[in-house]
């Protein structure tokens, strides 16, 4: 991560003290639950079981946040609340005894411990994956960082707008962005690679737009920009390839400069990684 | 068979459950008198079987078949690789070849349809117009959703699906 990185994006560390706490905190309820229950049972004035039950609710209620969280979902974690629920509050024929909570504890345990060998850890989730770029993507936005320094910041925002538009689908928006950004490109350096892939973007978000399919001519990266582009430039036989390829470059183009130069753009840009991350992949 | 402009096909399933309970029916009827006398609702239960399933498909056939057009007329034609979870909601068409056919017997099929560009997953919640194999090249539109409704990759929830008379490297 680079220095003007750390100073905006919280720094997540690969395995969040919280979410051990919270891993912790699954047996230590449900089997405090049932110690408690021991405690109490002996006693002149014994308490209801389904008190202390109570700490296997909340139990299950972490074990299916600490499921969601992770990037594969346990449907068996994620539906333990449920359980929860109908053992021990919802009033049914079978009473709540210290061996169903026992066994329920037990049950809770190992499905947390499956949770964690089979689906992954919650450093992995969702949630961490959000706060920074993943590495292809990093590595080639460092890339066009050092070729491309200091640029515009509102032709940065303009390629921000346009990738973010094209990624959900709004084509037309996107290519009238990508027009409105090259009247802001005449003294941008190096204006040629920007306004090819603005160019590039508009000609096939408007296609896209009117279902038009791949044209005989179309606009490509030359062999001069190869060096800046994240993905080779397919052979001159090739017309599929470079037609589709030089879209994913173009797009990849604007999300590097967005992302380097519009520093408020990044929590968009952050959302829309998947997609970046899909067009860099051969 | 044809309920108005609607073909209904009701699944393999369905008919396969009506078919078991008749069996099963006829047997028990022979073998008891107190079955028998009990016949008067219990053949209208067995062919309820058969009628709720029948009445259920008819009702998603019509439903797609009112809101085809309109996808139609929407749908942006993309390629397999632009489809992400930013598109989720957006009606879209594809052109691919079937790789994978799941779930037909249940009137509900999932086809793994690719170009060029990649695979998507292609979910249809009632029984296709035609039945559609691995190997032919179709022309999906549908809407993005995710695989899950509110978790998962994103996959199609397809309206319409047709067989297209083109060759697999057309659109690969």
């Amino acid at each position: 991560m680079s220095m003007s990185d750390k100073n905006i994006l919280p720094h997540v560390q690969k395995s969040s003290p919280w979410i051990l706490l919270l891993e912790l905190a699954v047996p230590i309820l449900a089997f405090g639950g049932v110690l408690l229950s021991m405690l109490f049972s002996g006693t002149e004035y014994p308490i209801d079981i389904r008190f202390f039950a109570s700490g296997c609710v909340l139990g299950s209620f972490i074990l299916a946040f600490l499921a969601w969280i992770r990037p594969r979902k346990d449907i068996v974690a994620l539906t333990t609340p449920v359980y929860s629920l109908l053992f021990f509050i919802v009033p049914s024929d079978f009473a709540v005894n210290l061996f169903l909570e026992l066994l329920y504890a037990v049950s809770l345990t190992i499905l947390l411990i499956r949770l964690k060998f089979r689906f992954g850890t919650a450093a992995e989730s969702v949630i961490y994956r959000e706060k920074s770029l993943e590495g292809p993507l990093k590595a080639y936005c460092d890339t066009i960082c050092m070729q491309v320094p200091d640029l515009n910041p509102e032709v940065s925002h303009y390629a921000a707008v346009v990738f973010c538009r094209f990624a959900g689908g709004d084509f037309r928006e996107a290519a009238e962005a990508a027009m409105l950004a090259k009247a802001n490109l005449v003294s941008v350096s190096p204006a040629q690679l920007l306004a090819t892939a603005f160019d590039i973007v508009r000609e096939q978000a408007l296609l896209l737009e009117e279902s038009t399919g791949q044209p005989e001519q179309f606009i490509e990266f030359s062999a001069s920009d190869a060096a800046l582009l994240a993905k080779p430039l397919p052979q001159e036989n090739q017309l599929n390839e470079r037609f589709e390829q030089s879209l994913d470059n173009a797009l990849l183009v604007l999300y590097a400069v967005a992302w380097n130069n519009s520093v408020p753009d990044r929590s968009h840009l952050l959302g829309v990684q998947g997609f970046a991350l899909r067009l860099l992949t051969p | 068979m044809k309920i108005g402009k609607v073909e209904v096909k009701p699944s393999i399933l369905s008919i396969a459950v009506f078919v078991v309970f008749t069996v099963l029916l006829l047997i028990a009827s022979i073998n008891s008198p107190e079955v028998r006398s009990q016949l008067i609702w219990l053949i209208p239960c067995l062919f309820m079987l058969l009628v709720i399933p029948i009445a259920l498909n008819y009702m998603s056939r019509s439903q797609y078949a009112d809101i085809a057009p309109q996808y139609e007329a929407e749908a942006k034609t993309v390629r397999v690789r632009l489809i992400n979870e930013n598109m989720i909601g957006k009606p879209v068409r594809i052109e691919g070849i079937v790789e994978r056919v799941h779930f037909q017997i249940l009137n509900r099929p999932q086809y793994l349809v690719a170009d060029r560009s990649g695979t998507i997953s292609v979910k249809m919640f009632t029984s296709p117009d035609e039945v559609v194999k691995v190997n032919d090249v179709v022309e999906v539109i549908g809407q993005v959703i995710r695989r899950y409704v509110v978790v998962g990759d994103p996959v199609i929830n397809c309206v319409s699906i047709r067989k297209l008379n083109k060759k697999g490297s057309d659109v690969r």
